[in-house]
Parts: structure tokens; sequence; C-alpha cells
């Protein structure tokens, strides 16, 4: 479903990715694990199509209608109507625009963009409150604007409610573990697990081993100075949780 | 023919079978032109727009127009329901027998203008020639909202108004202000008098919606009283040259201010809105919160002021003023004052200028929403704040359908 | 008389031979001024120059400050101690009446006493007494001199740098300095070169019925960092005197320059007689890329101010930064702010603007913030605070905002507020009184911008302004 090769990028003069290479099927969850600093968020960001990155080398190819094309050459809006989310570190606060304005105009894109049919609102609100049980968030945060005032644990989980509503073929998840109480993470989890089928993946970006006790990963790969040092599968994980990173970064340089 | 002498002559002809209210009115208006002259670059409030487009070329004074046009009848009946519609053609009360006028309203009485603040030549200028536009004096509060309309027909031409509204005591009234036009070249100035009695309130909006091509000019001066109340919007979303004078004279105690507006910006066209708020009196309140998005070559400029009179004591007032740019080519003057001799009162005021902040954009594309439709939600939400604060649910529903309108359009041509 | 001499301690006399031209101006005086200091033609030129362009301009008066005309052929444009002019050899061997002038403002000159750590130049009415610690100076290859010196040893920097920033047309006082200049200090950082010391200028009108024109001029080479303070203090008279300064600060790639200044020329009495008009043109230009000037000013003096340090951001990423304090009480005026001109890409500028008014003073901000077509991602953000005390004074904010460019982020804030009553009693419950309770306070409002004077500089900033509200409110 997705195939990077060789992908080198950077931000204003500094490269970040040095030729970074990963191949994730429909139906797999794969886990990047990595150091701070390791490149683990540039890659997702390059992903969704953040314009703040510039890919000098390499290339991703996402499958649409089972034919790869070259995800590099679509625009943020269009990769995310064909079904790549990302579900931000840091989500975004947006003032003034109303949570559920926001999700339906979301919605409504993707429909569009698929030849379905748009939801009015009365119907999109009854969709959405369903949703919005399915990761406990109260339907009254859908009259707020979209983030503003919202705590750490509530932006997740709205990360993951947008996730719900739009269905993605491919998750990226980059961080959503860190700064969550251990509720939250569950409720979040909880989510993630909901979604999982056999026609979509997941992309887990983490630091720490602790969300993959709850979303079960199929391959654990570490990230380090830009590139893919390690694969494996989930004992990887729980080796890197007991060793530290030095282990792998050490035994590299 | 230079200004001076064309304005003499033509107020010589309105003040051939004028009344003695009426023609001392104009002889004090320009008694004060002839006195302060054409305020040029180096007078203060005039740093960044030029008094040049009085004299940039000769103003004919725009002709009565008897019918109401199609164009106009059919925006009356789309608002009737929610209004009692006031009609004005070129300045001059339109009245339509089928059509009963609103209570309070009154025609050809000039006495109100003769405590109207000549504040420079500008002004004194447009008030000595002015056509007798609308005059109310509320003694009770109508039932309904009023809607005035004010509609310039006639290329080359100036329609200069003036108006008044008395609110008395404890009577509440609700006004929607619009200016139209067919479309065209012509030059409209407004002054307004209002007086706010004891307890009185004021829900206002003004929105100017002149064509492309006009020039417009207003100033509006609210006194207000003891427990007086002015909620006042202001919508500048037309005209190539527009310059809006809002002043508040607050001299009655707990009397309170809020103003708000927007300003939409394009092409190569030019908006001054100046704000004053004067607190002669302690224990008063103002607040003024004033948004523009810019785009092309278009210039907004925002003069807000706050002045706090010397024992003054106890008043708090606030001032914001946000911009939006939406090309490298548009600019946004800002002009925050505080002017304060009192020492015991709060005031504060805040200024931002930015384009669309990238992150989000990218936020809302990254959800699949396609990046003119993330602009307009952002240059919606921008300017919800200000809809948002009309109380009114129908003065407020005026505003956001108009804007409605306008904004995709608005938005459509723009190049970030 | 003595109950004055406690309010503002640097108010005495210098009894001391002078010699002063004739009061007046005309082409005659400027060219006799120019004669004193044997300076080259060119140098004549520019003062013509600027005086016949003066001619043709109008006194200012768009500041907020009222004040009757000045009689500009009623002022002394030169005056110097005797013993100056006959040329001392050293410092050390100065009329012991200026060296004890300079002890009693807490400046020592001579070679034992003198402050370790600060080189000092010492500007007595029109000319400097001498500078100090030129041999560390020079063995850095700084050049830190008076500026009639500089025009002798280093001509062609004062050529080549001198009306680059303010040129001499600029404005009505600036005009008129150019004309009429006598001294001020010179200061050259070369390349690379990070000044051992602090350099220092020490201000003093002494002389009645005399103005003072200094012009300082300071060019930080590539790569070089300077911390310059400047002080200035003036005998307590019953008329006015004017103090009509020009500095002009040169910024190459990745130099830095720390300008601060503590200002307390004579406020005049508390009717408003006498005092120092301070009519100041003083501006940076940062020409190299990542270079940096900071105005860091204490504002407690003169009966009038009218002052805006102002930045001209021309190299790519250079950052100006305006911090102040300006302090009115009884009837003076101050009008003080700044300018940051954003011309180059990414450049960023800071003020951070507090001022005080007490008695019966007004205290006004005017600052412009213009970003310019070329200055892509260029970044401003302003905080302008008033705080009241008395309720005869007043406190004006006048922020010119004007921005040519979509990318650039522009953000101010304002704020006016007396002193709340609830801190006012939280402190005074503790056992403080309440005029100590009160500079406790106004010194926590001032702290963002004490914070940015050399250490030594705002113990005595702090002191100052305690001092000031001590005698204003007590």
């Amino acid at each position: 479903m997705l195939k990077v090769s060789g992908l080198k990028a950077c931000i204003g003069d500094k490269e970040v990715l040095r030729g970074l290479d990963l191949s994730i099927q429909a139906g797999e969850v794969h886990a990047i694990m990595g150091p701070n600093g390791s490149g683990k968020s540039t890659l997702s960001k390059i992903l969704a199509g953040h314009p703040d990155y510039t890919v000098t080398a390499g290339t991703v190819e996402y499958d649409v209608n089972f034919k790869p094309i070259n995800l590099l050459d679509m625009s943020a809006d269009l990769r995310a109507r064909e079904g790549v989310f990302l579900a931000f570190q840091y989500p975004v606060e947006v003032p003034g625009v109303a949570n559920l304005t926001f999700l339906r105009a979301a919605f409504n894109s993707v429909c569009r963009h698929q030849g379905v049919a748009e939801m009015n609102e009365a119907e999109f609100r009854l969709f959405v409150e369903k949703k919005s049980a399915l990761v406990e968030l109260h339907p009254s945060f859908l009259e707020r604007s979209v983030n503003e005032g919202f705590s750490g644990g509530e932006k997740k989980r709205n990360e993951i409610l947008q996730m719900a509503v739009l269905s993605p073929r491919l998750a990226i998840l980059d961080e959503t573990d860190s700064g969550l109480d251990i509720d939250s993470l569950k409720v979040v989890a909880n989510g993630v697990n909901k979604l999982r089928s056999a026609n979509n993946a997941i992309l887990l970006i983490t630091h720490y081993q602790r969300l993959l006790d709850y979303i079960q990963p199929d391959f654990v790969h570490v990230l380090h100075k830009g590139q893919i040092v390690q694969s494996g599968d989930k004992s990887l994980a729980t080796k890197l949780e007991k060793q530290g990173y030095d282990w792998i970064t050490g035994a590299n340089v | 023919m230079n200004f001076a002498a064309d304005l003499r002559e033509q107020l010589n002809t309105l003040i051939r079978d004028a009344s003695p209210d009426e023609v001392r009115f104009r002889e004090k208006a320009w008694e004060a032109f002839k006195f302060q002259g054409l305020p040029d670059k180096k007078s203060e409030s005039w740093k960044y727009s030029s008094s040049q487009f009085l004299t940039s070329r000769r103003w004919p004074i725009s002709q009565p127009v008897d019918q109401v046009p199609s164009l106009l009848q059919a925006f009356v009946d789309l608002w009737k329901q929610d209004f009692d519609p006031v009609i004005l053609l070129n300045g001059h009360l339109h009245n339509d027998s089928a059509q009963p006028l609103p209570e309070g309203l009154r025609v050809g009485d000039w006495s109100h203008g003769l405590n109207l603040d000549l504040e420079d030549g500008v002004v004194s200028a447009a008030a000595a020639i002015a056509k007798s536009g609308y005059a109310f004096e509320l003694r009770t509060s109508p039932l309904r909202p009023i809607l005035i309309v004010h509609w310039h027909e006639g290329e080359g031409v100036w329609t200069p108004t003036s108006n008044y509204i008395r609110v008395d005591s404890r009577v509440h009234v609700k006004v929607a202000e619009v200016f139209l036009s067919s479309t065209g070249v012509y030059l409209r100035s407004d002054v307004t008098k209002v007086e706010l009695l004891d307890g009185a309130e004021l829900e206002w909006v003004r929105l100017q919606q002149e064509s492309s091509g006009a020039t417009s000019w207003a100033d509006v001066q609210t006194h207000l009283a003891a427990d007086a109340q002015v909620a006042l919007t202001q919508i500048n979303a037309g005209a190539e040259w527009s310059r809006n004078t809002l002043k508040f004279d607050v001299r009655g105690a707990r009397a309170n201010v809020d103003v708000s507006g927007m300003t939409f910006a394009g092409s190569s066209s030019h908006v001054d809105q100046r704000v004053q708020v004067s607190h002669h009196i302690g224990q008063t309140q103002s607040t003024q919160l004033f948004k523009g998005i810019l785009k092309d070559r278009a210039r907004g400029v925002l003069n807000g002021k706050i002045y706090i009179g010397p024992k003054a004591q106890k008043v708090v007032s606030r001032q914001a003023n946000h911009n939006l740019l939406l090309s490298r080519t548009a600019e946004a003057d800002t002009k925050p004052e505080l002017e304060i001799y009192a020492d015991d009162v709060k005031a504060n005021h805040g200024a931002t200028v930015g384009r669309m902040d990238d992150e989000k954009l990218f936020y809302l594309m990254s959800r699949g929403i396609q990046p003119t439709e993330a602009k307009r939600l952002l240059a919606q939400a921008f300017v919800d704040e200000i809809t948002m604060k009309i109380g009114h649910p129908t003065l407020r529903n005026f505003v956001a359908t108009r804007v409605r309108e306008f904004l995709p359009e608005f938005l459509a041509e723009v190049h970030v | 008389m003595n109950e004055l001499k406690t309010e503002y301690k640097h108010g005495f006399v210098t009894s001391i031979e002078t010699e002063s031209m004739r009061k007046g101006l005309d082409e005659d005086i400027i060219r006799m001024i120019s004669a004193k200091k044997s300076e080259p033609d060119w140098l004549l030129d520019y003062r013509l120059k600027a005086y016949r362009h003066w001619l043709t301009m109008e006194e200012p008066h768009w500041a907020r400050a009222d004040y009757k005309p000045i009689d500009y052929q009623s002022i002394r444009y030169y005056s110097a101690p005797k013993s100056v002019t006959e040329k001392p050899k050293s410092l050390d061997e100065l009329d012991p009446e200026l060296l004890k002038t300079f002890e009693r403002l807490g400046i020592s000159l001579t070679e034992q006493k003198r402050i370790s750590g600060v080189a000092i130049d010492a500007v007595f009415d029109s000319v400097s007494l001498g500078t100090t610690h030129k041999d560390t100076l020079a063995k850095a290859g700084v050049i830190f001199c008076s500026i009639s010196e500089a025009v002798q040893t280093h001509p062609e920097l004062v050529r080549k740098y001198l009306g680059s920033v303010v040129p001499h047309a600029d404005n009505f006082f600036a005009a008129l300095n150019a004309a009429v200049f006598t001294d001020g200090s010179f200061c050259y950082i070369p390349k690379g070169v990070t000044c051992p010391l602090d350099l220092s200028t020490y201000f003093r009108i002494n002389a009645k019925d005399t103005g003072q024109f200094e012009r300082t001029l300071l060019i930080a080479e590539a790569g070089s960092f300077v911390n310059y303070l400047e002080g200035c203090t003036a005998p307590q008279r019953d008329e006015n005197q004017l103090h009509a300064a020009v500095v002009e600060l040169i910024a190459l790639d990745d130099a830095e320059i720390r300008y601060s200044t503590v200002q307390n020329w004579y406020t005049g009495d508390r009717e408003g007689r006498g005092g120092i008009f301070n009519f100041v043109t003083k501006r940076g230009k940062c020409i190299g890329r990542n270079s940096k000037i900071s105005w860091t000013q204490v504002e407690a003096g003169s009966a009038i101010t009218w002052k805006y340090p102002s930045c001209i951001l021309q190299g790519e990423n250079s950052v100006g930064a305006f911090y102040s304090v300006a302090l009115t009480h009884d009837k003076m005026q101050a009008d003080t702010g700044t300018k940051m001109v954003h011309i180059g890409r990414n450049t960023r500028s800071t003020i951070i603007s507090k001022g005080i008014s007490t008695g019966g003073s007004v205290n006004s901000y005017r600052g412009l913030v213009k970003i310019l077509p070329t200055a892509h991602g260029a970044r401003n953000y302003s905080q302008c605070d008033s705080m009241l005390v008395g309720d005869e004074c007043g406190a004006n904010t006048f922020p010119y905002i004007e921005v040519k460019n979509d990318t650039a982020t522009v953000e101010h804030e304002a704020s006016t507020s007396r002193i709340s009553e609830e801190q006012l009693f939280y402190l005074q419950s503790r056992g403080l009184s309440q005029e100590e309770a009160i500079s406790l306070l106004v010194n926590g409002f001032c702290k963002d911008v004490f914070k940015q004077l050399p250490l030594e500089f705002s113990v005595e900033a702090v002191k100052l302004i305690e001092m000031k509200l001590e005698n204003s409110i007590g």
C-alpha cells in the first residue's frame, strides 16, 4: 500500500532524512521507534505533505485503486481525500471554527471525492455523535472551536475522532501517546484498534514502547539519524525498552 | 472654479427657500469651513488619507430620484418581513404611501445640526451642503428594527446627507443602515448625529456596500448620557476610497460603548476606519474590536483612540485591531492610541497584522479540505467573532447573510 | 535651595574659567567652531550645508509637548573650560576643579581611581576632557576618543560614516546639530573584536546659556561586539537649556551594539521653571547580515524629552530592540519611543516601553513599526505599558504600525493602569511604607527593561527611579 524508497528530506538547510526505506501492506500495523531527533516526526509530516519540508531524493508510492502513484506529487488535502491520515503530535487550535463544521467540511470533501452522497447537518450530527462515543468525547465538544481550550488528552481524542469520521486507509499516528494519562491512552488505543481491518494500515510513531502494549504492531522499525537501522517484530520494542537506544545507535556508529 | 467657490454657490441655492434653522446650520458650517480650509498631510488625522477626494474632480450635487429602482425594491422586499424600512434616494426620504413610515421619523428639521462637532474642513464642507437625510426622534421603543437604506444613483455626482437620531430616556432601538447604489463613480458623504438620553439603548449596524468605483465618507457622532448604551457594528465592504469616522462622546455615568467592525478591501481600494471613544466622566466603559481582511493592492487603515479625561476615574476601556493580509501587495496601517489623564482606570489595546496561519491551513487540508475551502473557513471564523457580538437576532442575521453572500466571492480571487 | 538640592543632587555648578563664543548662530559662529577644532574643509562644508538647510526648516511641534518658542540667537553654541582648550597632556593633568566635578558625579577620571572595566569619555559643555583606558583599548584595536580627535586622527572613517545614518537634513534638530556639533564620542570596533571594556560617555552641561550639541558615532565592524553606556547631568538653572544630540550607530555583518542611556538632565523645578530641553536623534543602522542593535534607556530627567532611538534593519536576519523606562514628575513632558524600519528579510524587532507619570507631568510613547515590501518574514513585538501615579498626570500611547508585506507578523500590546490597591495593601500589611511599596511595585513594572542594562547601570537606574519617586509622591 505504501512504499518509501531512498527518501531524503530536509527542513531549511538541515538534512533530516538520509535515505529511508519502508514498505507497508494493507492490514499491517507498523511501529517506528527512535530517539529524539531521529527524524520520526519528519517522516510523518512528509507523508502528510507539510510544506516546510523539502524532499531531495527518493520516492513515496501509495496505492490508489490498486495502482501505485507518487504521493509526493499530491497536495496535502488530496492525500487526505485519498485516505492518508495523520494524527498530529501537536493538534492545531483553530479558534472560531466549530468542530462540527470542520468535521463535516472534511467528511463531505472526502465524500465528493469518492462520489458518495454528502450528509446534511442533521444526518452528520447523528453519525458523528456515535463516533464521539467511541473516543469518549462528550457531544458538546462538537460545538466548540477546533481544539481550542482542549486539554492534551482531549486534543488526542479529537484526532482519533477525526480518524474515525474519515476512516482512512493509511493512518499515521505521530507520538499520539505522548502526554497522555493511562485512561486517555486506553481510550485512544481502543479507538485505533476498532479501525484495524484487512483493508487499511496503521503506522505508529512513538518514542516509548508503552503504546505498543495496547496496539500490537506486526513490525517494529528503529529510526536513527534519518535511516531505518533495524527492523523486527514486537520483541524488538521490548528489547529497546529494556536496553535503551544506546544499544542500537551505538551498534551502528 | 475652485472647491470653496463651488461650495458657496451650491450653498446659496440651498438656502434660498430654507427655514431659519437650516440657514443657521449651513452658514455655521460654511464659516467653520472657511476658517479651517481642507486638511493637508500635516494634519495628524489625515496622515494616511488625503482630503483630495473632495477636490480631485468637480462633484456636482446629485439630482433627486422619484422612483424606487427595481433592484432596490427587491432588496427591501427581501427584508421587510423583519424590519420597518426607510428608503433614502440620493439623500432624500422616499415617502411611499403603500409602506407607512416608522413612528418618530421627521422631515426637514435642522435644529439638531447646530451642535454638530465640525472637527475639520471636510466635516464642515459636507455639513454645509448636506441634503436632509433622515431625522428620528424616538420617544417610544419601536416594535421592530428599522432598516435604513441609502441608495445612490447618478454618475460623477455627490450625495451629501446629514442625519439625526435622538433616542429618549429608556427607549430601546435597533437599526440596520445600509449604503447601496446602482454601479458607478460617485461621492457620498454622510454626517450623522446621535443623541442617547438617560438609559437609552441603541443597537446599530452600518453596512457600507457602495459600488467599487465609489468614494464614501462618513462621520458619525454619538453622544451618550447617563446609563445610555450603544452597540455599533460597522462593516466596510465597498467603495474604491472610503473613510469612516465613529466618535463617541461619553458624558453620562455608567454609559457603555461597544463598537466593532470589519473591513474587506481588495483591488487598489483604500479604507480608513477611525474610531474615537472619549470618556469625559468616570465609571463608564467601552470596547472596540476591529478586523480587516486585505488583499490585492488594498490598503486598510485603522485609527483607534481611547481618550480618558481628567477625573474620569474607574473607566474600563479596551481596544483591539486584527488584520489579515492575503496578498504580498496589501497594506495594513494601524494606529491604536491611548490618551489618558485619570489614574484609576484600566485601558488597553492590542493590534496584530499577519497572514493566514499556515499551520491552521495545513491542519484543515490534512483532513481533506480544499485550500480555498480551508481559507474560507478561517476567514469566516475571523469575522464571525464580530458578527456573533451582535445581540439582536434580526440584526445579526442581516449582517451574517450579507457577509456570507460576498465573502466567497471576495476570497475567490486571492492568490496566496 | 538646600531642600531642592536633595531632589537633584547633580544640580551644582562648577565655577571655572571658561572660554565661550558669543551668543547666537550664523555662518561665522560655525566657521569659528570649525576653526577652533582645526577641521578639514569637507567638514566645514558639511556644517554649512546643514546650517543652510536648517534655515529653511520649521521647528517641529507635533511632539506632545508645550513650551515657549526657543530663541536660537540667545544660545551659546560653544563653551569650554579654558584649561582644556590649552590642551592638558593627560587626564591626570586636568584642572582639579574639573576632576572634582566628575568625582562629585561619581566618576573618577584619574589613573589611580578610575573604574576598571569601563572606559570613559568625559564631555564637559562643548569639549571632551579625555578618555580613560586608552592603552587597553588600543591593544584590542578599538578606537575610543572624542569625535573632534577622530576628525584629526581617523578622518577617513569619520567622513565615511558621519551623516550616513542621520543625514544632515533629517529633521530640524539633527540639521542644527550637524551645523554646530561640538563634541561627543567616536568608537570604532574592528572586525571580530569583542570590546574588552564597556565604553561610556558622560555628558555634563555646566556653563550658563549654553546648548550642548554632541555627536556620537559608533561603528561595529563585522563580527564585533560592544556595550556602550551613556550618562548625562546638568546644573540647576532657572533658564531652559537646549541639548540637541545626534547619535549614529553602524553595525556590519554579525556585529552587535548594545547602547544604554541613563538620562538625568535637570528637570526644572516643581513649577516647571528651568530644565533641559532634550531633543535628540538617535538611530542605528543594521547594515550587515545577522547584525544587532539594542537601545536601552532610562529617561528620568529633562524638562522636555523628544527622543526616538531607532533601528533601520537593512541586513538579512538583523535584529533591533528598544527597551525604555521613562519617568516623569512635576511639570515634565516626555515624548519618547522608537522607530523600527524593517527592510531586510527575516528582520526582527522588539519594543518594550514602560512609562510612569506622576505629579502634573505628561508621558507619551510614540513609535513606528514599518515593514517594507522587501522584509519577508519580518517580525515585530511591541509592548507599551503606562502607569499613572496621581490624578493630575497624563499618559499617552501613539503607536504607528505600517505593514506592507503579508509574510510579516506584527503584534502590539499596550495598557494603562495604576498601581493596584490590593498589591499596595498587601505590601503595606507586611510592614512596608507606602513609598517603599510603590517603589517596589514600580521596579517590578520596569523589570523587563532594567534587566537589559549592564549590572552597575541597572543598580544606578533602580536607585535613580526610587529617589525620583520618593520626591514626587512622598
